[in-house]
């Protein structure tokens, strides 16, 4: 079945698409850079900003428009891990917590499921981009793999298998105790 | 969800399942303050695009003020500088404009107001089935004129292939000149500085005039011809109004002592048959 046809040249279709998916471009950033905060934020407004000035270059699907919009805020996280002006050891977020739903009960459970994260967070900063990208879209945001796909402009099992060598070497670099 | 009961277990050696747990509930929100920034973005403003151009056009305002300065010295140029409003003229109506407020002509020459055609060799001795005849063009008369005011007489002007005719009454002199829109106009200008008011006259755009060339004094040059030196003056009791009509140059002087309204001369250029 043919994808009906989405255009982004009106402003108020733009304010609409944005209003639907700017958290995910959002998180994909957050993912993508690991903060700070206000550095995500920059890259997520860039990329609107210059989705919205070449809107006229795109043609396609409401998920194609999403998947053009990621693109857009790949290549600039790209390009700011290129000028370093993102650095992958950053640490969390005072306050990142405010954003996590814990599933553990009990305060000792929160503590170490706290600490989970924590190391989980800095074990995928300390991927290359490629591999971080594919857990934070496949994890993070829920993608599946045929999505991951279009996006990166590989093979479903090329993201298959890149996603179990990475789950892997989360495992293996898991610290001990 | 994690997949096992015991944290400890999963703290040391975290599955898939846990690690997609881990992350899923991990849903970072921006601060308030993005969406405020957000919300002046430009798909939010479409509105004020127009505002939003003047805003960054003045970005440049350095430039911008240049131009303006240079547009604003070329506008006094041509208000203040006499030959340069001839030019302006010259280039946006089609009636002579000299390029200044005096001139000279010769006293054998055509009768340029009504008031000075008893110093030129005009005689108004034709009728005016002579005077077209003479053009061998179909003349326009007015049919429609104050009463009182009667015919003195027509002649035409070789030179300039011009019938001039001349009705006199109630203190006011009119002179009518119709020519080919080819010929000559020197004799057609009025003075760099003359008022001049764009008007629909007979459904075309015309000129109203106001003022007329006044001898200033008389000069002899060496071969004894005499000559006639002219200030263009705009009190000067003369009103002129001028248009062109399917290849012709209408061109209606008034000189009177009393004041003449437009709104008259038009009535009289209206009733041309």
């Amino acid at each position: 079945m043919a994808e009906k046809h989405f255009s982004l040249q009106n402003a108020k279709t733009f304010s609409l698409f944005y209003e639907s998916c700017h958290l995910v471009v959002f998180r994909y950033i957050y993912g993508m850079t690991g903060g700070p905060l206000q550095e995500v934020e920059d890259l997520t407004a860039e990329s609107f900003f210059r989705a919205w000035k070449n809107r006229s270059q795109f043609q396609g699907s409401e998920q194609a428009a999403i998947g053009w919009l990621l693109t857009i805020a790949r290549n600039m996280v790209f390009d700011a891990h290129r000028r370093r002006k993102v650095h992958p050891e950053v640490e969390l977020e005072e306050n990142w917590d405010d954003h996590y739903s814990y599933t553990q009960a009990t305060p000792e459970s929160r503590i170490l499921e706290r600490e989970q994260f924590r190391i989980l967070w800095q074990l995928i900063q300390g991927l290359c981009p490629e591999q971080r990208e594919i857990i934070i879209l496949r994890y993070m945001l829920g993608w599946q793999v045929k999505e991951i796909a279009r996006l990166t402009n590989s093979s479903e099992n090329a993201v298959s298998v890149n996603l179990f060598r990475t789950m892997k070497k989360i495992q293996q670099n898991w610290p001990n105790e | 969800m994690l997949n096992s009961d015991d944290p400890q277990a999963q703290f040391d050696q975290p599955q898939a399942e846990h690690i997609f747990s881990l992350l899923n509930n991990f849903q970072p929100r921006p601060r308030q303050g993005f969406n405020h920034r957000m919300q002046q973005a430009p798909w939010n403003r479409e509105g004020k695009q127009f505002f939003i151009k003047v805003v960054q056009s003045l970005r440049t305002f350095p430039v911008n003020a240049f131009a303006v300065f240079v547009i604003f010295l070329i506008l006094t140029l041509l208000f203040f500088t006499p030959s340069l409003v001839s030019t302006a003229r010259q280039i946006f109506q089609f009636f002579g404009v000299h390029d200044e407020n005096s001139r000279s002509i010769e006293v054998t020459s055509t009768p340029i107001s009504p008031s000075d055609t008893s110093l030129s060799e005009f005689k108004f001795s034709l009728s005016l089935a002579e005077a077209a005849k003479a053009a061998n063009f179909p003349i326009k008369v007015p049919v429609d004129f104050p009463k009182g005011t009667v015919l003195e007489g027509a002649a035409y002007d070789e030179t300039r292939q011009a019938v001039l005719i001349k009705y006199i009454g109630n203190g006011k002199t009119f002179l009518f000149t119709q020519r080919d829109e080819s010929s000559v106009s020197e004799y057609a200008s009025i003075g760099s500085s003359a008022p001049a008011e764009l008007v629909t006259v007979r459904g075309v755009q015309g000129e109203f005039v106001t003022g007329g060339w006044v001898i200033q004094s008389f000069s002899e040059n060496q071969s004894g011809a005499q000559t006639i030196n002219l200030v263009w003056e705009n009190q000067a009791g003369m009103w002129t109004l001028r248009w062109e009509e399917n290849g012709f140059v209408y061109e209606i002087v008034v000189a009177s002592s009393q004041s003449v309204s437009l709104t008259e001369i038009l009535a009289i250029a209206e009733s041309m048959r």
